[in-house]
């Protein structure tokens, strides 16, 4: 499908949104342009052949946006290396990987990236600040230094990272879930999750010593099946942060429905482990009594 | 010391690590075209669940995805304050013109009349449907008319109409309160002179209204995010539609006490129906 990329690309309107979208990425005015610089670049190189994959399905626009955050990410590895994040964090979800991106390795200030995550109201600012805190907490080279970081001395860190003061308030769930006193405790859950992620081991799982009868551990499977939607659901709220009213509109649901449907699942989840003897209450204290 | 995650948070936490690795993606990999697809939801369904299958189990392409996400919220977002601040001085306008001690109501309606005409040219986007009058309405109009002898129906907003449904659409049959509004005056999409996305925020509207009563009726506050979810509602309604929002709306949305919201609730439901 023949479109003008060059009188879209061109116009005051998409300049301008790119050049917000450049700063949204990278804090500075400077870094920014340069970004803005490559991704034109990048666009108008051999007539527009980045754009040639497009077969005229979705709108224009939005098919050029998915190209211009990918052409962002790519002059920011091109500028800032590629090192790997860790481990830990890389469990905790993609929006860690991202402010990990921008504040230890971009070192972008704390303050404008909070401000970027959480402008025109789509996240709460002390949700990206708590994650901010434990990241600077358990990485303390983190946007320490002005000079670009060598990919070794990261993934040097990377072997210290788990040097981490208790005190500092720390919002990962690894730290809450993977902490020592834990780990006998927990067990129960960790077999369940195996076995859930698994549902070949049943039989096995049965085996040990566990009060569930078969059907429980059927409801119990059943409950906790999420379907794609559900899932990414509950990725946007607990590991992104978003607030409802953004998930709606990237989901395309109406304003109330995210809140409706999350309180469904949340039921769900919660009836199927107070049903297999698991409460709530007693994975919270045993969190708390692991942090004290 | 740390603070306690809440319940709702650990829930979720664990359905996702639970879901860890159970599920692969399934169908073909998605295109860049096809995540805006997604966004502007042009998929079939079962394509969509292929997408996000692969958005749920590809860290890169969910990064992707939600740079879309963010990007295209910021555009939304940018509009509707452009909109909003479009729309405030338009209000601004109107409440001086009421507020006016001089001004007599037949003036003000007249100003009204000219405003709207100016400010909804028909070139806008906004102009309300009016010259298609549906099939239900002018059934239910004539209707009302031989009930009525010669007079002809009297008038009733189209927003009006839209919220009655949302109210008893979400309606519980227990609730007495709401089963004593006259709530005949309903009318469903199909039927109502605005258009389909302005009729679903209203909709929506009463949908809230009917669970903010109940709420009321059990002596309960509303929580955060049913009035984030409720003011976000108005704010869409006074930018897109061509109807300005009942001011014990306006109100109720920034009412910070639980009781008193509950009495503007009360105060609006009993005058409005």
């Amino acid at each position: 499908m023949s479109v003008n990329w060059h009188e879209i690309v061109l116009s005051t309107k998409w300049l301008a949104r790119l050049d917000h979208q450049a700063i949204k990425r990278f804090g500075q005015q400077g870094l920014a342009e340069e970004a803005s610089s490559y991704v034109l670049e990048k666009l108008a190189k051999n007539n527009w052949a980045c754009c040639n994959t497009y077969i005229g399905k979705a709108k224009p626009e939005t098919f050029l946006y998915t190209l211009t955050g990918n052409l962002l990410e790519e002059f920011s590895r091109k500028r800032f290396g590629r090192p790997r994040p860790p481990e830990w964090l890389k469990r905790e979800g993609e929006l860690w990987v991202s402010i990990w991106k921008m504040v230890c390795l971009e070192r972008q200030g704390v303050m404008t990236v909070t401000d970027n995550l959480c402008k025109l109201g789509n996240r709460e600012p002390h949700f990206i600040e708590g994650i901010i805190r434990t990241i600077k907490a358990r990485l303390p080279w983190c946007g320490s230094s002005h000079r670009e970081i060598p990919v070794s001395a990261v993934c040097a860190y990377e072997q210290k990272d788990d040097n981490h003061t208790h005190e500092i308030e720390d919002h990962s769930i690894a730290q809450q879930l993977n902490a020592q006193q834990l780990e006998d405790t927990l067990q129960l859950m960790a077999q369940l999750l195996v076995f859930i992620s698994r549902p070949s081991d049943k039989v096995k799982f049965t085996e040990c010593a566990l009060t569930m009868n078969h059907e429980q551990l059927d409801n119990l499977y059943q409950s906790l099946e999420l379907s794609p939607e559900e899932q990414l659901l509950l990725k946007m709220a607990y590991q992104e942060g978003m607030k409802m009213n953004a998930i709606a509109k990237a989901m395309n649901l109406p304003p109330y429905q995210p809140g409706r449907l999350l309180k469904g699942i949340l039921k769900r989840i919660e009836h199927a482990l107070n049903d297999a003897n698991i409460s709530t209450q007693d994975i919270q204290s045993l969190l708390q009594g692991s942090r004290e | 010391m740390n603070k306690p995650i809440s319940e709702e948070t650990l829930l979720g936490k664990i359905a996702l690590l639970a879901h860890k690795n159970k599920q692969s993606a399934f169908g073909e990999t998605p295109s860049l075209e096809e995540l805006a697809m997604l966004y502007d939801n042009q998929l079939d369904f079962n394509r969509k669940q292929e997408v996000l299958s692969h958005i749920n189990s590809d860290p890169l392409l969910f990064e992707q995805f939600m740079n879309l996400v963010d990007v295209m919220y910021d555009n939304t977002t940018a509009n509707q304050h452009v909109a909003e601040s479009k729309n405030s001085s338009f209000t601004q306008l109107l409440s001086w013109l009421f507020s006016w001690k001089g001004l007599t109501g037949s003036v003000a309606s007249a100003s009204l009349v000219v405003i709207i005409v100016l400010q909804f040219s028909p070139t806008s986007p906004l102009t309300p449907l009016i010259e298609q009058p549906s099939y239900e309405a002018n059934h239910e109009a004539s209707n009302n008319g031989s009930k009525n002898g010669t007079q002809t129906a009297s008038f009733i907003s189209p927003d009006k109409r839209a919220i009655a449904a949302g109210i008893a659409n979400a309606s519980n049959d227990n609730v007495q309160q709401l089963k004593q509004l006259d709530l005949s005056i309903a009318i469903n999409q199909q039927g109502s002179a605005l258009e389909a996305n302005i009729y679903q925020q209203y909709f929506q509207l009463g949908e809230l209204l009917a669970e903010w009563e109940q709420l009321c009726r059990q002596d309960k506050g509303a929580n955060t995010v049913f009035i984030q979810q409720f003011s976000l509602t108005i704010n869409q309604i006074s930018t897109e539609s061509f109807i300005p929002v009942h001011q014990n709306l306006v109100k109720l949305s920034q009412a910070k006490q639980p009781e008193q919201a509950c009495d503007l609730l009360q105060q609006f439901l009993l005058s409005e129906f």
